[in-house]
This record gives C-alpha cells, sequence and structure tokens, in this order.
C-alpha cells in the first residue's frame, strides 16, 4: 500500500512542477482582424453604381476567426506540447486545420482527401522554401518543421488553398475553444511574455503577465 | 398662237410647280423620317455600346477573376519578385493584346506592379476598393493618362482569406472608338474629362452643324461618377445624301420630260395654230361672199349702228359703203319706217321683211334679222334685196329710202333739198325760201323722173306717184282702184297727221278728193292718168 502511494505521489511530481500557476481567459475580436484595411473613399449610400459589370462576393462558410488564434508564451521553454506528428488533411480545396502550432521539430502529414491532385509549397523566410509535388488521393507526404516561424503553405494547383503552422520554440501554446477560452496549465511563475497570434495580424498582440505560484491567472484578450 | 403659246407655257410651269412642291412635300417626309430614324438608330446604337460595353466587362472580369485564381499566376506572385512578376505580367499582356494594363495590389490596396510604369493609383479606386471587399467588377476607370475599361478581381487565400487584387484594363482609344463605329454605323466620340479624346469623326467637336443629330451618354465609373461623355452622333446630309441624289435624279429627270414635253408640243402648237389659220381663211371667204352677195347684208350692233355692210347693202341704200359704216339705223331709215321695223319686229330669228323704195323709184326688200349672238358688237343684221329687176309691181307702196339721211356733205346736202322741195312743191307746201323744181329740171332727169302736173288728163309716172305718196302713204300695200276719169287709192290703216295733210295737199293741188271711211283708212282720188 505504501509503495503504491510512493509510486503515486512521485508521478504526481514528476508530472508536474512543484509550483506552476495557470493561464485562462478569454479571447475575442474586436479590431478588423482578417480584413484589409479600407480604402479612403466608401461607397456612397445612394449614388449612381456605374459598374458595368459585378460579380457578388464570394460564398464562404462563416469561420470563427477566434478558434485560429494561437496563444503562447514566449521565452519559456518545456511546456507540455512536445515535438510529434501532426497531420493536415487536404479535403475539399482547404487545408484542415487551417492553422496548426507545432513545437520546433515536429512533423506534419499533408494527406490528401480529394479525388484531385494537391501539392504543398511554402515560400517564406522562417525557412528554406519547399514544395511538395502532387500527389493523388489518399497518398500523403510529411515535411518536418525545424525553423520556428509562420510557415504559410499553398497549393501550387489551387491558388485559393493556404494554411499556416505556426512552428514554436516553446511547448506553451494553446488554442481558444469554441467558447474562445483558453487555459494554459503548469506556467512556471513569475513574468512572462504571452503573445496571441493570428495569421491576419501582423504583429501578434502581447501580454506581460505575472503567473502565480499557485491558481489561476485570467487574461481576457482582445485582438 | 401666242395665247396658244402662253398658255402651255401656263400648263407647263403649273406642273412643274406641281410636281416640285410634291418632290418637297416627298422630300420633306423623308427628311422628317430620316431625322426619326436617325434618332432611333442613335438610340440603338447607344443600347448597342452599352450592351457591348457589359459585355466587355463581364469578359474582362471574367478573365480577371480567372487570372486571379489561376494557380500559375499565383505561385508567381507568391514565389517570385517583383521583376518576376512584372514579367510575368508583360509576357501575359503580350499573349492578349487587348490588354493594355495589368496590375496587382496587395490586400491593403498598395500598388505592387504595374505594367504601365508611370501608373498613380489613386486612393478613391472604388473599384479597387470593391475587389478589395471581395467583389469581383468591372467599370470604364480613369487610368493616369487614358480612360480604361478596367475590371478588378480579388486573389484569394483559402477561406476567403485576401491576398490581393489583380487589375486588368483595356485602353478606351481610337481603336475603340473605330470598332464602336463600325458595329453600330454611327460615328463616335470619346471625350474624357481627363487625358486624351477620340473621335471617329470631327463634326462631334467643337460647333455642331444643325445637320447633325447627337446622343450622348455618360461614362461613370465604378462609383457613378462621370468620367467624360461618349457622344454619339450622324450627319442627316450624309443620311440623306441618297435622298439627295435621288432627288436630284428626279428633278433632272423631271427637267428632261418637260423639256421633251416642249420639244413634243412645237408641232402640237403648229398643228394647233391650222385652225386659227383656217379661220382666217374662212373669215376672207366669208368676207368675199359678204362682199359679194347679191343681196345687201348690214350688221347691226345693238344700238343700230353699222358695223359691216357689203356692197350690195351700200348700193341698197344709195350710200358709199365707206359711209355706211357707223351710220344709225334712225339716219339710213325713216323714222316711222323705223319705227314699224322695231314695232313688228323683233323676236329672235325672225325675219321681218319690209319693201322699200331708193330715191330713184327702184324697190328693194330690207329683210332684218335678228341674231342670236351674245356679242355685244352684233345686234341683228339687215338683209337687203333688189327687187328693182323684179318690177314688183304688186308691192308698189314703198318708202323713199334716204329722206331721213343725214347730209354728209354739200352735195348731198343739195340733193336732199332738191328733193325735200319737189315733194314740198308737189304737195302744195311750197317753201318760199326754196327755189322752183323747174330750177332743178336736170336734177330731175338725172333722177330719171318729171314731176306731175297738177292739171288732170295729164299723166304722171306711175313710179313717181308712188315715190311721191309712198313717203307718207299709210300702210304698207295701197289699194289701186281705177275709175273713169282717175284712180282711188286706198290706205290699209288710218293716216298720221303728216300723212293726212300731205295726202290733202295732193288731193287739193290735183283737184281730187281726200275721203277717211268709217275704218278710218284714208281714200284719195285722183284725176289723173296713170301709165304702167
Amino acid at each position: 500500500m505504501l509503495k503504491r502511494l510512493g509510486a503515486w505521489l512521485g508521478m504526481v511530481l514528476l508530472a508536474s512542477p512543484l509550483w506552476a500557476g495557470d493561464l485562462e481567459g478569454v479571447v475575442e475580436i474586436r479590431s478588423a482582424l482578417g480584413r484589409r484595411p479600407r480604402g479612403k473613399q466608401q461607397r456612397i449610400p445612394g449614388q449612381q453604381n456605374g459598374a458595368l459589370y459585378q460579380a457578388p462576393a464570394r460564398l464562404t462558410t462563416p469561420v470563427d476567426e477566434v478558434t485560429n488564434v494561437v496563444i503562447y508564451l514566449l521565452d519559456t521553454p518545456g511546456g507540455p506540447n512536445k515535438p510529434a506528428h501532426f497531420k493536415i488533411n487536404q479535403k475539399n480545396r482547404q487545408f484542415s486545420p487551417y492553422v496548426l502550432p507545432v513545437v520546433q521539430g515536429s512533423t506534419v502529414d499533408f494527406v490528401n482527401g480529394d479525388v484531385i491532385f494537391h501539392s504543398v509549397y511554402s515560400q517564406c523566410d522562417c525557412g528554406p522554401p519547399f514544395h511538395l509535388p502532387e500527389f493523388p488521393q489518399g497518398e500523403s507526404r510529411s515535411i518536418t518543421f525545424n525553423q520556428p516561424g509562420d510557415v504559410e503553405l499553398f497549393c501550387a494547383i489551387h491558388s485559393e488553398m493556404n494554411a499556416h503552422v505556426l512552428v514554436l520554440e516553446t511547448g506553451y501554446f494553446t488554442m481558444p475553444d469554441a467558447e474562445h477560452k483558453f487555459k494554459l496549465d503548469g506556467v512556471p511563475p513569475g513574468k512572462r511574455i504571452l503573445k496571441a497570434w493570428h495569421p491576419l495580424l501582423k504583429n501578434p498582440v502581447t501580454r506581460i503577465v505575472e503567473v502565480p505560484a499557485n491558481g489561476s491567472l485570467r487574461i481576457d484578450l482582445s485582438l | 398662237m401666242r395665247l396658244r403659246s402662253r398658255l402651255l407655257l401656263l400648263i407647263a410651269l403649273l406642273v412643274s410647280a406641281a410636281l416640285a412642291a410634291s418632290f418637297w412635300v416627298i422630300f420633306r417626309a423623308v427628311r422628317l423620317q430620316t431625322l426619326a430614324d436617325l434618332d432611333r438608330s442613335l438610340e440603338s446604337a447607344q443600347h448597342v455600346w452599352q450592351s457591348l460595353s457589359r459585355a466587355q466587362a463581364q469578359s474582362l472580369a471574367t478573365t480577371t477573376s480567372g487570372m486571379a485564381a489561376e494557380a500559375g499566376f499565383v505561385q508567381v506572385l507568391r514565389q517570385t519578385d517583383r521583376a518576376t512578376l512584372l514579367d510575368y505580367l508583360r509576357q501575359t499582356q503580350e499573349n492578349n493584346p487587348s490588354l493594355d494594363l495589368l496590375a496587382v495590389f496587395d490586400e491593403s490596396g498598395k500598388l505592387r506592379v504595374c505594367t504601365d510604369p508611370s501608373f498613380q493609383p489613386g486612393a478613391s479606386d472604388l473599384l479597387l476598393n470593391s475587389a478589395l471587399d471581395g467583389t469581383v467588377g468591372a467599370s470604364f476607370w480613369q487610368g493616369s493618362d487614358s480612360l480604361f475599361l478596367a475590371a478588378a478581381a480579388p486573389i484569394y487565400k483559402q477561406d476567403s482569406r485576401l491576398e490581393g487584387v489583380l487589375l486588368l484594363g483595356t485602353r478606351l482609344d481610337s481603336r475603340y472608338v473605330e470598332t464602336l463605329a463600325q458595329d453600330t454605323g454611327v460615328q463616335v466620340a470619346l471625350l474624357p474629362n481627363r487625358g486624351t479624346g477620340f473621335t471617329t469623326s470631327s463634326l462631334l467637336l467643337g460647333v455642331q452643324p444643325p445637320s447633325l443629330r447627337l446622343r450622348s451618354a455618360p461614362l461613370p465609373d465604378y462609383a457613378g461618377s462621370s468620367l467624360g461623355r461618349f457622344v454619339l452622333g450622324r450627319d442627316l446630309n450624309a443620311a440623306l445624301a441618297y435622298v439627295h441624289t435621288v432627288y436630284g435624279q428626279l428633278f433632272g429627270l423631271g427637267v428632261a420630260v418637260l423639256g421633251l414635253a416642249f420639244l413634243i408640243s412645237i408641232p402640237l402648237v403648229g398643228r394647233m395654230t391650222n385652225p386659227v389659220v383656217l379661220l382666217e381663211k374662212t373669215q376672207a371667204e366669208m368676207d368675199a361672199v359678204f362682199q359679194a352677195n347679191s343681196d345687201g347684208l348690214v350688221a347691226l350692233d345693238q344700238e343700230g349702228r353699222v358695223v359691216h355692210a357689203n356692197p350690195a347693202a351700200a348700193i341698197c341704200f344709195g350710200l358709199e359703203l365707206e359711209r355706211l359704216a357707223g351710220q344709225n339705223l334712225q339716219q339710213l331709215l325713216p323714222e316711222e319706217v323705223l319705227a314699224r321695223l322695231v314695232a313688228t319686229a323683233p323676236s329672235q330669228g325672225q325675219l321681218v321683211q319690209r319693201s322699200l323704195w331708193r330715191r330713184e323709184g327702184r324697190n328693194f326688200q330690207l329683210t332684218r334679222t335678228f341674231v342670236a349672238s351674245q356679242h355685244l358688237e352684233v345686234g341683228s343684221v339687215l338683209v337687203t334685196r333688189e327687187l328693182a329687176a323684179e318690177a314688183d309691181s304688186d308691192n308698189p307702196i314703198g318708202l323713199l329710202k334716204g329722206l331721213t339721211t343725214r347730209p354728209q356733205s354739200p352735195e348731198e346736202w343739195l340733193e336732199f333739198e332738191k328733193v325735200r322741195a319737189n315733194l314740198l312743191w308737189l304737195s302744195g307746201q311750197r317753201d318760199s325760201d326754196q327755189s322752183s323744181p323747174a330750177d332743178w329740171a336736170s336734177a330731175f332727169q338725172e333722177m330719171s323722173w318729171q314731176a306731175p302736173t297738177l292739171r288732170p288728163n295729164v299723166s304722171i309716172s306711175r313710179d313717181c306717184l308712188r315715190v311721191i305718196l309712198l313717203n307718207f302713204w299709210p300702210g304698207e300695200a295701197p289699194e289701186l282702184v281705177a275709175e273713169e276719169g282717175g284712180w282711188w287709192l286706198v290706205g290699209s290703216r288710218p293716216p298720221l297727221n303728216l300723212e293726212r295733210e300731205v295726202l290733202s295737199g295732193v288731193a287739193q293741188e290735183n283737184d281730187g278728193r281726200l275721203l277717211e271711211g268709217s275704218d278710218g283708212r284714208p281714200r284719195l282720188w285722183l284725176p289723173c292718168q296713170l301709165p304702167c
């Protein structure tokens, strides 16, 4: 009995730091995130529209941009997330998920779920460009991301397909759930730099937080 | 002939005027119809232009959106630098000559690359802004130096995330207006507010002539603001050129027809003059007949003056032909005789015949006929017939022609006075101022009759007696009844005062008697021998 209790305590101690706090909160988007900066002139109501041709705006499924926000801590090694194998599906001419945060050194498998060919390429500055040539349905191609940064992915055949793999040095990151709530557990106490990243944000939103040794710190983020 | 020619000329002028008026009315109607057709054609051309513009805009927008979604273009856009992208766009432009402008903007509307180095994007470009809003649009678009028909399409990433905007433009230049002019058949002018304009006809610029029909339409940009004017025009004179040609041909044809008709009418006019010649010939013949007729023919006007008379009439009346013209019938005939003629004449066409005696004693017939004529100068015609040769002794009572004729010359006056004095002498009413008839014995001899003696048993020329008595004898045909020692002369009507006075004088001077019956008819008995 004592052995069992000692082993359980030992596992608990090994599994969690001795002093760690939690960060939790709610993320909301109030800015023009995902929208371009508008020009000075807007369409004047009532003014005659001189358009000779006008196509309706592209019909898309409404996307909750909050679910694409990645919240991570800067300069905080370790963390619950470790380098691992992830999968991004290519289905219905879309990469899914659209945003995938991974720890540096992780490998992502791209699986073609469409009946048509797809490819994967990237030209970002965060690493060497790569191109995974066209591959058919059911096959997959893999690539390992060793350099941190936002790696934007495209399909060479279908220009509208793209995705972001955010390669992080830390394992302390999370994404809000459907209720826009997020929680980072086991964060070492002290002053930490918390960043909220989104593909359409030029610069991530930064917060300096004082993580308590015990307990939870609530931080509501407004992007 | 002149009248006929003038009439023909007038008819020709009237026909020409009628034809010209008809052509004018037709041309006027054609002109109005052409004006309406021009307006309709301009309206139709405007619709064609708008439809073509919309079709071109849709085609350009489709091209633009297709290129914006083309993987090769997007790959070049994402994977290459600005110079490579510009080369790609220029290569695309070479492959599509209709594209005059290709520009790529980033997601914030900032120009990344453009095939036109001078292009300076405006911050208030609603077409670009609309594309940045995700709308594929096309409209007229103001470039740096000219107008474009431009389309802008967003370049999307996944989940409609905007990556940029692709703008393609076709320059509205002379080629554009010429092509449109060929398609619509009208003159086209593109007059932008800024930059160079183009036109297919200089008539559309500056002060337009009144014959030019215009239709102007604004050139709106994507927001509806005017970038200039699009002018369509057609010249009425050009549209009516064919009508003018036809009108000229018709005019020439009309002139030719009239000239030909005139030429043809010349012999006709000549033929029409023949009746005139024939009429003149007939008139000459009738004049010859008139002059040569043994009957005396006298044409009188409505006032009884002699208009025409032939020589036979002059002989009958004992006057020269020249002096007969213009004489009034009252001067030619005794007043009483004239009164009888008038009283007994007059229904139209009725022949009135009278027996008259000339002063030398010969008898002739006077026939008067009214002529049914509307001519004012011809009222009636007198036809006289010489009956002296026939010796119509059964109609002994006549009138002494010329007794009342006004003397026209001293010789006539002398002749008249001799006859008058003789008559007065015979009737016992001598004029003391007058000399005796014996003084004019030679004159009497010339007149081939002798004055009757006043003594009984002295023979007297029956004709002379008639000459004397007929002038004052009542009635027309005195009845002669022989009685021993003399003759009874019976009148047919009661005598007039003058007649009674003269007859009484004759009876008294010749130891005769004058009786009047219960019916008033005079009965004169003369105790003389009347040699027949």
